[in-house]
Order: C-alpha cells, then sequence, then structure tokens
C-alpha cells in the first residue's frame, strides 16, 4: 500500500506518532532537544494533517470542524474557568504546584508552570474536541 | 430586543466582554475573579445570542475561521513559546497576573498566563482569518 492510498485515520496517526514518541522520555532528553523534537514534531503533524484532510469526504471534514468549534471551544472555556477556581479554593492549586515543581529543577517555577498552563489549555481543547468529535459521528450512525 | 440583528448582538457580546475583563484587571483579587467570570459569561450568551441570529454564510465564516484560523494560531503560539519563555518577556507578566490575581506562589499565575496566551494566539488567529473571509468573499 502505498502512502497516498492511506485512508485519513492513517494520516492522523502517523501525524500524531512523533508528538507521542517523546512524551515517555522528556524527562531523561535535554530540554534543547525537547524543544527541536517539538518544533519538528508540530510541523511533521501540520504535514500529515493537511494530507489525511485532503482524503477526506464531505461529511468527514463537516465532523472536524463542528467538533472543533463546539468540543475544542466549550473545552478551553471550560479550562479558563477552572484556573479560576484553582485561585479561589483554598489548596486546590498546591497539587498542581509540587507537580510542577517536582518536574523539573532545570527550569524556574514560573517558566514551567507557563508551560504547562499552555500545554493544558492545548490539551483539554483537544479532549474536547475528540469528544465531541466522537458524539457527532455517534449521532450520525444512530440516525 | 430580540429583533437585534446578529451583528449587534456580537458588538453587545465583545464590548460587554472587553469592558468587564478591564474592570476585573482592574479590580483584581477575588471580586477581581468574580466580574472575570461574569465577562466570560456574557460573552458565551451573547455570541449564542448571535450565532442563532446569523445566516450560514457567517455561520461558515465563523466556523471556518475557528477551525483554520484558530489552529493556525494555536500553532504561531507554539512556535513562539521560545520567545515567550525568555525571562525579560515571562517575568514581568507573571508579575502582572500575580498582581491582578493576588496570588502568593509564582505557579498558579504563570500556569494561568499560560491557558490565557494559548486563548489570546487563537483568537488572534481566528480574527485574522474572518477578516480574510470577509475580504476574499464579498
Amino acid at each position: 500500500m502505498t502512502i497516498s492510498k492511506l485512508p485519513p485515520w492513517a494520516f492522523t496517526l502517523i501525524a500524531l506518532a512523533p508528538a507521542l514518541a517523546l512524551l515517555p522520555f522528556t524527562k531523561v532528553v535535554p530540554s534543547e532537544a525537547v524543544l527541536l523534537w517539538s518544533g519538528l514534531a508540530v510541523f511533521w503533524s501540520v504535514a500529515f494533517s493537511c494530507l489525511g484532510w485532503r482524503r477526506l469526504d464531505e461529511t468527514g471534514r463537516a465532523a472536524h470542524i463542528s467538533a472543533w468549534v463546539w468540543g475544542g471551544s466549550s473545552a478551553l472555556f471550560a479550562m479558563l474557568i477552572v484556573v479560576g477556581v484553582m485561585r479561589t479554593v483554598p489548596g486546590a492549586s498546591q497539587a498542581l504546584v509540587d507537580f510542577i515543581d517536582g518536574f523539573s529543577k532545570k527550569h524556574p517555577a514560573g517558566e514551567t508552570g507557563f508551560i504547562f498552563g499552555v500545554l493544558a489549555a492545548a490539551m483539554v481543547q483537544a479532549v474536547g474536541y475528540f469528544l465531541a468529535w466522537l458524539l457527532c459521528w455517534g449521532r450520525r450512525r444512530g440516525a | 430586543m430580540t429583533r437585534l440583528s446578529a451583528r449587534s448582538w456580537r458588538i453587545i457580546a465583545a464590548l460587554g466582554f472587553w469592558v468587564l475583563i478591564i474592570a476585573a484587571w482592574t479590580v483584581g483579587g477575588s471580586p477581581g475573579l468574580a466580574i472575570a467570570y461574569t465577562a466570560g459569561a456574557w460573552l458565551a450568551a451573547f455570541s449564542l445570542q448571535a450565532w442563532r441570529r446569523q445566516d450560514e454564510f457567517e455561520k461558515s465564516a465563523q466556523k471556518f475561521s475557528w477551525m483554520f484560523g484558530g489552529l493556525f494560531g494555536l500553532l504561531i503560539s507554539l512556535a513562539l513559546l521560545p520567545v515567550a519563555t525568555q525571562p525579560g518577556v515571562l517575568s514581568p507578566l507573571i508579575g502582572w497576573v500575580a498582581n491582578a490575581l493576588g496570588s502568593v506562589d509564582p505557579v498558579t499565575p504563570a500556569f494561568v498566563l499560560g491557558a490565557i496566551y494559548i486563548a489570546l494566539g487563537q483568537l488572534v488567529g481566528f480574527s485574522v482569518c474572518w477578516v480574510g473571509w470577509h475580504i476574499s468573499k464579498r
């Protein structure tokens, strides 16, 4: 099977592979290498996501767009509410503070907290998008 | 009020949101946070109202812009992380958020700033794409 014959979901897996492959090694690999790998992984995932998008039919594209608009934005909104709750509920942020402090002693707590905020927002959004996408397909199959 | 156009609802949503956010930032602490939540609820409520009033052309513009513009903004935000995490850039911003939140530990305001950074990046990407869509289609 040549790459041009692959189904869209296979392109999604290929797109995500380098980013997921890095996760177990983030603590042992030097941070400069992690940064370089992450940058390359972003370019890789964009390229293969575009290839996967081109192979999708209109129904599949509409499902992705709706999922990102409703699932992604709702999740991002919820994330911003949660970070506010962390501030108001006493001790709610302590688990996060401890986790970030324990994650890497090489970087200042503020810098690590910022990166975790960025990643958490992006990941929560991706989860919201994925759940909405599943819901979208579930509805269409049920109809 | 129910006869207002989608554009009017959008203007009400955006103006009210930014006025409340500025008020939240000025007041600071827990009352400021309560105002920020109100701003979020305001934006969600009036944006949904605008969405209902929009025609399919406008809905397509917003969906397309949020999907491609938002994603592009997200990627640009990630690509700019090495710049954003420079101590000269990050420390004053964290201090700014810490003052507004009245926070004592350095992690919580940094975490909040990270989440806001991602949301703002997408908002900028969305806006650029939305304007581009209208210029190209009209």
